[in-house]
């Protein structure tokens, strides 16, 4: 599904190059759940900006689904995000001007889902994340662990094949962090290939394969067993 | 589409103030630049509203066809002729003034002017008639055809047809009665021949032979010529064929044709030149675009600047899949919520605005016309285009990741070209105040200036043929009672002298000039009564036949050190110089140094002057009814004052000084407003920074530099630009004027000193409540 190949990612100052990424390596499978750790300035976030398609890579080859994503057009990229990729992030990011319901609703609308068809998959999404009572509520009177869950729901609703998640209980307290590691599994364990980035040793043994980085550098790359998985 | 204009609502309330701010930025703005416009298409429609306006002409002449100066008097013997001998003239009729006229039926009576026309007139010209035929209205020389306004005033709603009024004028000895023969719709405001009732002329040219003869000219005659008619060589055969009437006519002398539409002399001039309304038009045109441009800058400012507390809305909704046309359209939605408001707003207010431009022309009430519909709809389209595009171009292209970062480049310091921005509209702004100031003073001084005459405690009324006949004991009589000192006669408003004749000779002029000089009839005591400062010799006084008043420049012009006593031929007869009175403003727009000769002639001085002791208004006023009912019972007083009439007659120079004040003030409210959006910003971009200067010690006077440093910045920057491109715009617009004002270093600070008062009350507030507020309030927050 994604294919790195020599990916360097750095930033020219006037006088010296600073890299972040470093000719970085990786082949992802459908179905994968992996995991990214690593000290702070790893370069976990680039990386995964660059999967995401956020930022582009400075060298390197990118394919995504066979196709070279590195060269692809911003028309383009939005197709992707629209039919592919699903986001989920550390400080969630719901729209505040936007109820529950809406905020699940907007990635439906800009794929040009029709209205009928958008109410079943929203409904569908609040019901599997027990919200329906709190549909027309905005972000802000939601718990942090509620909004992540919305956070989650927007990001699935859309069916998509990838989901990228960056420090996403990050802002949680444990209890509330479980809970969105166990909805993340069972997502992974319904066949949508999951990256994230923790700084959590507890939640990165929840994924199937995990990638160290330091210095921007591949420092380690581990499938991990399945009894390790069960412990969580 | 409806959820995206839900979304829309919600943000623009979630953001209050700036959609507060937004919509009455542009809500002036465009109530100004609809008022502006409306004013614009009505004057530039002057007399375009006429069907024949392609076929009809007026019949101008000029003394020679090279100096351009155009006359459009004509003897009355002129369009006759012409429709007489050329086949491509297929109609005819002219016009003379029945000004001051008071009609009456046995309940009531008002004083209104009124034309004496001929026939052709309904028939050429689009003032159509509610009751009557227009072949037919003025065929009995006793037909009156009265407008709409005046029929309800004297009949109320009633088909006022075969009704009789009776018409007290100069003309007769007693009130003359008049049969209705129609009605005609109300003159729209945006017609230069504006009058209440029409007479036949032959009415008029019964009892007045003198019109008919060809060195008489004072009624302005219309053509209208077979359709293809060439109007260069029908001008040409009209000149042919009256020298062969008219033995006296000079060599030089030719005849003309203006366009019904052109003919104006308030846009155009008789040559078709473009004329002072011209300008008028333009400036009002000028100040309009920049007004509403200074509220499209508002606008694009305030939404760049808001766009650092959306960003990440636009990079959530980026990374979920919205496309940049999604956004493009999403902002597209929320400047046309603002846009419709704004223009709701100011529909309601640019009513009260186009009064106040055009007061003197009220009630404006405008038919719904498609130039005008298409005029607006292109000035909101114009405006919404305008105030969408850049901030959603801006917002659309923030890269997604940054923009969630909260990193847009739209941080609270100001960007270049935001500041650009700011600058160009306080630029303009400066640039507005600064020209209204000058201007609002350059009239005031034209209005105000001395005249050389004393137009205040001055009452004045035609006389009839009554009071004509004891014109002597009438106005001795006037002298003795309370309340008055002094009365004179007169052919012409002292202010407003109009006619001019060239038939003057004096010893040692060159044989060659022929120009025409200003001319006036009066009676005893003008200069007295006028107030206006005799130099030398004498005032008019009785039995003064063959003498005359000249001016300081009349001298100057034949050369006379001392006048009074030389002689000076008028149409052949011999006069003597009586007097020589200073140079008075017999023409206010013109040069004030022309000469003028005055002539003792009080059987043709129409008018009757008052003047009145000031300050006892009340008792003049009663004494001079009590004499005129004495010596012409039957016929009613109607006095009108000289200095209301002269505010009347120049209110076009005072709307035009309005309309610069008002604009300019505006300008500067609506640029303030987008500088209160821009700090109301900055404040809230920076309520950590404040709160942790405050704890570390910042006092209050040091956040309000911090906060309004930049914003200074600009003004100061727009002040050094605007007030150098202030003093050349305006040391050229007063170049036109005659007599003007000298520019001042006064005005300019004056100007500063309006704009730093208004920015101060409206910014300033909010500058000082966000530096006072709790530091700790402010980090709790964050």
């Amino acid at each position: 599904m994604i294919t790195f190949k020599n990916i360097y990612k750095y930033y020219d100052n006037k006088f010296q190059r600073t890299f972040v990424l470093k000719d970085i390596n990786i082949t992802v499978r459908e179905g994968e759940f992996i995991t990214v750790m690593g000290p702070s300035g790893a370069g976990k976030s680039t990386l995964l900006n660059i999967i995401g398609m956020l930022d582009e890579p400075s060298e390197g080859e990118y394919l995504f689904l066979d196709q070279p994503a590195h060269l692809l057009k911003e028309n383009k990229k939005v197709e992707y995000h629209r039919n592919y990729m699903g986001f989920i992030f550390q400080a969630f990011h719901l729209i505040d001007e936007m109820t529950v319901y809406e905020n699940i609703e907007t990635p439906l609308v800009y794929k040009g889902v029709k209205s009928k068809e958008r109410k079943g998959m929203v409904a569908d999404m609040l019901d599997r994340f027990n919200m329906v009572a709190k549909k027309d509520l905005f972000p802000a009177q939601l718990s942090g662990g509620q909004q992540q869950l919305v956070g989650i729901a927007r990001a699935i609703v859309g069916k998509p094949k990838l989901l990228l998640a960056d420090e996403p209980t990050g802002n949680l307290h444990s209890d509330q962090g479980k809970e969105i590691m166990g909805i993340l599994k069972k997502l992974n364990e319904e066949g949508i290939t999951i990256i994230q980035v923790t700084h959590n040793e507890e939640f990165s043994k929840v994924g199937k394969r995990i990638i160290r980085l330091a210095d921007g550098r591949r420092e380690s790359d581990e499938q991990i067993e399945i009894s390790a998985k069960s412990r969580v | 589409m409806l959820d995206q204009f839900r979304y829309a609502i919600n943000s623009l309330k979630k953001n209050r103030i700036y959609t507060l701010i937004n919509v009455g930025g542009l809500a002036l703005g465009l109530s100004v630049a609809m008022a502006l416009t409306m004013s614009i298409i009505g004057l530039a429609g002057l007399d375009q509203f006429h069907e024949n306006k392609q076929t009809v002409y007026k019949l101008i002449h000029a003394d020679d066809s090279t100096s351009g100066r155009w006359n459009d008097a004509s003897s009355a013997l002129l369009a006759p002729a012409v429709f007489d001998a050329l086949p491509e003239v297929t109609d005819y009729c002219q016009y003379l003034w029945a000004n001051d006229n008071i009609l009456g039926t046995p309940e009531n009576h008002v004083k209104e002017n009124g034309f004496y026309v001929d026939e052709g007139w309904f028939r050429m010209l689009s003032f159509p008639l509610v009751y009557g035929d227009p072949d037919h209205v003025l065929s009995e020389p006793d037909n009156i055809v009265l407008s709409q306004k005046l029929s309800s005033g004297l009949f109320g709603d009633r088909n006022p047809v075969g009704e009789t009024v009776r018409v007290y004028s100069f003309e007769t000895e007693e009130p003359e009665v008049f049969t209705v023969s129609g009605v005609f719709e109300n003159v729209p405001v945006f017609s230069t021949l504006q009058f209440e009732f029409a007479i036949p002329f032959s009415w008029y040219s019964n009892r007045n032979s003198w019109v008919e003869s060809w060195p008489n000219i004072g009624t302005r005659s219309y053509i209208r010529v077979a359709p293809g008619t060439d109007p260069a060589t029908l001008s040409r055969s009209i000149t042919n064929h009256v020298r062969t009437l008219n033995p006296g006519m000079r060599d030089a002398q030719v005849y003309g044709l203006a366009p019904l539409n052109k003919s104006n002399s308030v846009v155009y001039t008789l040559s078709g030149k473009p004329s002072f309304g011209f300008y008028i038009i333009i400036a009002m045109a000028i100040v309009g675009l920049s007004i509403l441009v200074i509220s499209i800058i508002n606008y694009v400012n305030l939404s760049v600047a808001t766009s650092l507390k959306r960003a990440k809305e636009i990079g959530v909704k980026k990374i979920h899949g919205a496309g940049r046309a999604d956004l493009v359209k999403q902002f597209f939605i929320e400047a046309l919520i603002i846009v419709t408001m704004a223009s709701i707003a100011a529909s309601i207010l640019q009513n009260y605005l186009v009064n106040m431009f055009l007061p003197e022309q009220q009630p404006l009430s405008f038919r719904p016309d498609t130039t005008l519909l298409i005029v607006l709809c292109g000035l909101l389209i114009f405006t919404l285009v305008i105030t969408t595009w850049y901030p959603a171009l801006h917002m659309s292209g923030f890269s997604p990741l940054t923009a969630l970062k909260g990193n847009t480049g739209g941080s609270s310091r100001l960007s270049l070209s935001r500041r650009v921005l700011v600058i160009l509209q306080f630029f303009s702004a400066i640039v507005l105040i600064t020209t209204s100031v000058i201007l609002s003073r350059q009239v005031d001084f034209m209005l105000n200036q001395s005249l050389g005459m004393d137009r205040y405690n001055m009452v004045y009324f035609l006389k009839n043929k009554q009071l004509e006949q004891h014109r002597d004991a009438f106005a001795q009589e006037l002298i003795r009672m309370p309340g008055v000192e002094s009365v004179t006669f007169a052919d012409q408003l002292p202010f407003e002298v109009g006619n001019a004749t060239t038939s003057i000779e004096w010893e040692g002029k060159d044989p060659l000039v022929d120009e025409w000089y200003s001319s006036m009839n009066a009676g005893e005591r003008f200069a007295a009564t006028m107030g206006i400062n005799l130099l030398a010799g004498d005032d008019f006084s009785a039995g003064d036949q063959n003498r005359l008043i000249i001016n300081k420049s009349a001298a100057k012009l034949m050369k006379m050190d001392n006048p009074v006593g030389n002689s000076v031929t008028m149409h052949g007869v011999h006069m003597e110089i009586k007097g020589m009175v200073d140079n008075f403003k017999f023409q206010m727009m013109i040069d004030p140094d022309r000469p003028i000769f005055i002539r003792y002639a009080p059987e043709n001085a129409v008018i009757a002057f008052i003047r009145l002791t000031g300050g006892n208004q009340a008792a003049g006023l009663k004494s001079v009814g009590e004499v005129f009912s004495q010596f012409s019972p039957g016929f009613i007083l109607d006095y009108t004052f000289l200095d209301s009439e002269f505010n009347h007659r120049f209110g076009q120079l005072k709307s035009m000084g309005r309309i610069m004040t008002i604009a300019g003030y505006l300008a500067i409210i609506i640029a303030c407003m987008g500088l209160l959006g821009l700090t109301v910003h900055t404040s809230e971009c920076k309520v950590k920074e404040l709160g942790i200067r405050k704890i570390n010690g910042a006092g209050v006077f040091d956040l309000i530099r911090l906060l309004s440093g930049q914003m200074a910045k600009s003004i100061l920057i727009a002040a050094a630009f605007a007030l150098p491109f202030a003093f050349i715009i305006n040391k050229a617009i007063l170049q036109n004027f005659a007599e003007r004002i000298s520019l001042d270093i006064f005005h300019f600070i004056l100007s500063l000193l309006i704009l730093s008062g208004l920015t101060t009350l409206i910014v300033g507030w909010h500058i000082i409540w966000a530096a006072r507020r709790n530091p700790v309030e402010a980090l709790r927050y964050e």
